[in-house]
């Protein structure tokens, strides 16, 4: 084994510790970590908005800070047969006490009324006359092709599509989009409710009775 | 050397180099996807106008230099005061813990209830919980480290998705405030910001599993009493709730604008005893819950497949050390190989936990957090890296004893750090 065998690895791996001990010493004042800096509330700058029937502004869907439209409003496209504000709801309960209904799969619903939380592993499509009166997920898309009314909080991973009608008395969170070409019922007269969305689409009616939050903006197809 | 000791050798080699692979595409697939959405919940938008019952607890186990900033910020909180009990567990203290609680307790109006745990009561966080859970009745439960901060907005951030009945958990960000006191504290700063931000927040964006860290996060009573309730069989009793869960079909919702500040080890050998805890306890898990994780029926296999993975975790350090020293190893028993595997596996590694990996996912981070002159000190992350992977072997072996002598693993306290709040 020759001496520089010996020497060269030697002065490598004490030049590099150098190297980094150097770094460290150059930057040990930096105070470049103080604090994370704390993101600004999503939806500050947008509550500053006029609230009550400003709905709508139609909004191109830029990139940027979550949007937050707040309003009594109701858009009705022609043509469409205009519909009937939800029954009074009671106050959003964001905790769900009764033991949800589990389905792993998708699953396709007609004229049933559930009163437990239901908790769907895949889509969930709606046919006929349906009420829940329990919290519902639905881990892949929600379809609403009948009329469907959800009493407690509506949370979709993935998109919304409303053909029929759909009466959401305390809110619907959808980390995708909603697209409603049928008719959208958001909260009562009595009690406001709310949606949040990463863009919603609406391209036939809507009834307003709370807020819209959404990333994306709001897309309003002209009548 | 015999052929078995070759294809052993290569096997080594073969695996080490595939999940540094696997790992390295996971984690710049997170950067990516963390990067290109917004920082905030969509929970937290939801203006939710009625909030369920909660307990929030704080085990606290000789913490007189912290637990008073604590309460301060735990009695600011912003939350119906009507469905807020904070219970604080007064963990067989030694010290001066136990009165300033019950000074606080005296002075809070009812809002915080004490709990004196004997000296003679059975040591460690998970036990003291268990014994808390008894007198808890509110339909939630969140919890915070005695030498945490909450910022008022924090609760009402935490509970808020639980508005999904497929929640059983919620976990929020937690961000290291003593950042900038040595070399130590500054790293694990970065690496928190990687973990939290990126790891945790793409596996919530992709509805993968992020983790249930046992601290800043809720639970739902509801889901804990399905999935058996409260366990103190392990040492990282946080992973083995996030399992149970997971097996049971119900989720964990990260909450990245949920932040939360706590005190980071600010001396080498805390750090050190404090990985190799979380390694014990996570190894345990694996070997508790790795056949159950894989084969639930109630979860899609991208979220067995994910999950498995993050329940492997601990087990990379050990492999990648062995990998690295059967590098060394192969070219000298092997002076004239066909072809030197051991440069592949050596390369593999540099690749997936050395280099790019971690340090993209940190770099991101802190673009993230829009804060990019953090990173100065990103070069020297091998060093804190290095020292996790020693502790984190060392805590497969403990975890190794504890399965096969059935050895007792004893619970392991960070110790604090800060002064400012002793006596207040």
């Amino acid at each position: 084994m020759s001496a520089l065998s010996v020497f060269l690895p030697t002065a490598l791996l004490v030049g590099l510790v150098a190297l980094h001990a150097f770094y460290y010493w150059l930057h040990r004042h930096s105070a470049s970590q103080h604090q994370v800096e704390l993101p600004a509330a999503p939806d500050r700058a947008l509550e500053a908005r006029p609230a009550k029937g400003a709905f709508l502004a139609l909004d191109p869907t830029t990139e940027g800070a979550p949007r937050r439209l707040e309003g009594e409003y109701a858009v009705v496209r022609k043509g469409r047969t205009p519909f009937a504000a939800s029954a009074p709801a009671g106050a959003a309960r964001p905790a769900v006490t009764a033991a949800p209904r589990f389905a792993w799969a998708s699953i396709k619903l007609a004229n049933r009324d559930l009163t437990n939380p239901l908790v769907c592993g895949d889509d969930l499509r709606l046919l006929g006359d349906c009420a829940f009166d329990g919290a519902v997920k639905v881990a892949g898309d929600l379809t609403i092709n009948g009329r469907a009314v959800f009493r407690e909080p509506v949370t979709v991973n993935g998109y919304v599509h409303v053909t029929g009608e759909a009466v959401f008395e305390q809110g619907l969170l959808t980390k995708s989009d909603a697209v409603v070409s049928g008719n959208l019922v958001i909260g009562s007269r009595s009690a406001a409710a709310w949606v949040v969305a990463r863009k919603l689409r609406i391209e036939g009616g809507l009834a307003l009775h709370g807020s819209v939050s959404t990333a994306h903006g709001v897309e309003l197809e002209a009548a | 050397m015999s052929l078995t000791a070759q294809i052993l050798f290569l096997l080594l080699f073969a695996v080490s180099s595939l999940l540094s692979l696997v790992f390295l595409v996971r984690q710049i697939g997170f950067s990516l996807v963390a990067m290109s959405r917004p920082q905030a919940s969509p929970f937290s938008r939801a203006p939710i106008t009625e909030w369920p019952s909660v307990t929030v607890l704080v085990p606290a186990h000789n913490e007189e230099r912290v637990i008073a900033g604590c309460l301060e910020h735990l009695l600011a909180l912003d939350y119906p005061a009507d469905k807020l009990t904070i219970l604080v567990v007064n963990d067989r203290s030694s010290d001066g813990t136990a009165a300033i609680v019950d000074d606080f307790a005296a002075r809070s109006g009812g809002r915080i209830r004490p709990l004196h745990r004997p000296a003679s009561a059975q040591p460690g966080k998970p036990a003291a919980v268990a014994d808390a859970l008894r007198l808890v009745s509110s339909e939630l439960l969140v919890f915070f480290d005695a030498d945490y901060l909450p910022q008022p907005p924090l609760l009402k951030k935490l509970v808020a998705p639980f508005v999904d009945p497929q929640v059983g958990a919620t976990m929020g960000r937690v961000v290291p405030y003593n950042t900038q006191t040595n070399l130590l504290t500054r790293l694990l700063d970065l690496e928190r910001r990687g973990g939290y931000t990126i790891d945790q927040a793409a596996r919530g964006m992709w509805n993968l599993l992020p983790q249930f860290g046992g601290t800043v996060g809720g639970i739902r009573m509801s889901a804990l009493a399905a999935v058996g309730g409260w366990s103190a069989e392990t040492l990282a009793e946080d992973t083995d709730l996030t399992y149970r869960l997971f097996i049971g079909g119900w989720g964990v919702e990260y909450v990245d604008d949920a932040m939360c500040y706590e005190e980071s080890p600010e001396n080498w050998e805390v750090r050190f005893r404090q990985v190799r805890r979380w390694a014990c306890g996570h190894n345990q898990c694996l070997f508790k819950y790795f056949g159950a994780v894989v084969s639930t029926p109630r979860q899609t296999p991208l979220r067995r497949l994910d999950a498995a993975l993050v329940l492997l975790f601990f087990l990379f350090p050990p492999l990648s050390l062995l990998s690295l020293a059967a590098a060394l190893a192969y070219p000298t028993l092997y002076s004239y190989p066909p072809f030197n595997f051991a440069v592949v596996s050596a390369l593999s590694f540099v690749i997936g936990f050395g280099n790019f990996a971690p340090y993209f996912q940190i770099a991101a981070a802190a673009m993230r957090d829009r804060q990019v002159a953090a990173l100065a000190m990103l070069p020297l992350i091998f060093l804190s890296s290095a020292i996790s992977m020693v502790a984190a072997t060392q805590g497969l072996f403990f975890a190794l004893r504890g399965l096969w002598f059935n050895a007792h693993l004893s619970w392991d306290k960070t110790a604090r750090f800060r002064s400012r709040h002793v006596g207040a």
